[in-house]
């Protein structure tokens, strides 16, 4: 009896109620090394853990910038920004990830008498930003392992309407034999959602990765398998660290990927870092379907302050 | 343009009196067919063709089939630019697509595209049908345009591609 009903609340809390999903712009990837390894996850040793795995916040040593910054079409700009330190209790990191396109037409519909039919002319323009911002704290845990949690608070706006919603991130880091595991989930609570200004709602997808981040000599192969709205994604990431070149990083990857409308997609991803001193440098390419430009360059910065 | 074309072609049935049909043109203000006022009457007669600002007129067993304008000597280009009303768009109360174009005889390719660069849909305009009309077209944006899938709030891209050359872009706004 108490197993029924402990299931019956699990699925009232868990199947999705009636509303779109929202689409989470960390889905394009953190920064130019993630999307250099197929967007796996914790992998990173800097502040951009705050966006992915906050578990992975260990392994970024003192405090800690990163700048991630893209083009995507020519028309969409993205832009991170983290800031991580160490304390005597945990580190802490905050963040904010920014969607934005400007001069989108705004129109006007009018009868053009002459043809007898309404005709769309622009009369001005209008802006749009999807903003996500993040608070995280890690925790160590016993035999080496690591806790983090992050506060999500997602805040859209398009022409004059408005769209707040907030979730909560957990993810864990356990070390097994030579490898580490990654346990990521995103939005744990489920069916909260994005408020608008016109009384519509959108629902945060829950997501849940698992990574493992397995180091052989000069080579770390990252598989991970992610779940998300109702489908199973598999990517993997491979880092090439030459021995006899530490401060250079070759990164490939595959990934598979969901569009707005949930299509799955796949694509090859390749990349380099250079280590300059406390700076490390990332740039990530992969292939566009968009017409005009067919393919997306990333660059990302991670500074040990 | 189609009260134009109306008042520039008259036709004239010769007996027994005159003016005796409708004459059916599209869009562009192209001969489509004629209707004949009452189909009691003989029309067998000749069909006499006074005056016409068509540049092509075909002519099949002696009946006037199709025309083509002037207009389809200009190059592709789009009259209206390709804009979406309202904007921002919420797909569940419907919108529209309009753009005029130079031509009757494109076949377009319109892809949209989400923001992370993924072309969510394509389709093809065909001449003269909807979105392949010389003149302004209006194509209904509703959810079984987008094959019934949700678009979440954001901004999507497009572009019409004609002869593997880009005609024109835009973007557009979605609100759920």
């Amino acid at each position: 009896m108490i197993l029924r009903n402990f299931f019956l609340i699990f699925l009232t809390l868990a199947l999705p109620i009636q509303a779109g999903y929202y689409a989470m712009i960390t889905d394009l990837g953190i920064s130019a090394q993630s999307i250099g390894l197929g967007n796996t996850h914790g992998y990173s040793d800097s502040s951009e853990a705050v966006f992915s795995n906050p578990a992975t916040l260990k392994y970024s040593k003192g405090s800690s910038f990163s700048l991630f910054s893209a083009e995507v079409m020519s028309d969409i700009d993205y832009l991170q920004l983290s800031l991580s330190t160490q304390t005597d209790f945990g580190s802490i990191g905050v963040g904010v990830y920014q969607q934005k396109v400007t001069n989108i037409p705004a129109t006007y519909e009018y009868l053009e008498a002459t043809i007898g039919m309404k005709k769309i002319v622009q009369v001005g323009s209008y802006d749009y930003k999807n903003s996500m911002y993040k608070i995280s704290y890690q925790h160590p845990l016993g035999n080496n392992g690591s806790f983090g949690l992050s506060y999500n608070h997602y805040n859209v706006t398009i022409d004059s309407y408005t769209g707040r919603g907030n979730n909560i991130d957990i993810g864990f880091l356990a070390p097994l034999y030579q490898s580490t595991i990654s346990l990521y989930a995103q939005n744990i609570i489920p069916n909260r959602q994005v408020y608008y200004s016109n009384n519509s709602a959108e629902t945060l997808p829950t997501i849940i990765s698992l990574t493992h981040i397995i180091p052989v000599k000069d080579l770390t192969f990252i598989p991970q398998l992610s779940h998300q709205r109702s489908q199973l994604l598999f990517s993997t990431g491979l880092a090439y660290k030459p021995s006899f070149i530490p401060y250079f990083q070759l990164l490939c990857g595959y990934k598979q990927h969901l569009d707005y409308t949930a299509k799955k997609h796949q694509k090859f991803t390749f990349g380099f870092g250079l280590t300059l001193f406390l700076l490390d440098v990332y740039y990530a390419y992969e292939r566009s379907d968009y017409y005009l430009k067919d393919h997306t360059s990333y660059i990302s910065l991670n500074y040990q302050l | 343009m189609f009260l134009k074309s109306l008042l520039l072609c008259l036709f004239i049935v010769t007996f027994p009196v005159t003016l005796l049909g409708t004459l059916t043109l599209n869009n562009a203000g192209d001969f489509m067919s004629f209707n004949h006022f009452n189909p009691g009457r003989d029309i067998s007669q000749p069909l006499l063709l006074l005056a016409s600002r068509w540049q092509v007129s075909n002519f099949q067993s002696g009946s006037l089939a199709n025309t083509a304008n002037a207009s389809n000597q200009l190059p592709p280009f789009f009259t209206d630019p390709p804009l979406v009303h309202p904007s921002p768009l919420s797909i569940k109360n419907g919108g529209v697509l309009g753009y005029g174009l130079s031509r009757n005889d494109m076949i377009l390719d319109f892809r949209i595209y989400d923001a992370f660069g993924y072309e969510i849909l394509k389709k093809e305009f065909r001449p003269n049908q909807i979105g392949g009309l010389r003149g302004y077209n209006r194509i209904e944006l509703n959810p079984e345009f987008f094959d019934n899938n949700y678009l979440p709030a954001g901004v999507y891209l497009f572009v019409f591609i004609h002869n593997d050359e880009l005609l024109g872009k835009g973007k557009f706004a979605v609100v759920p």
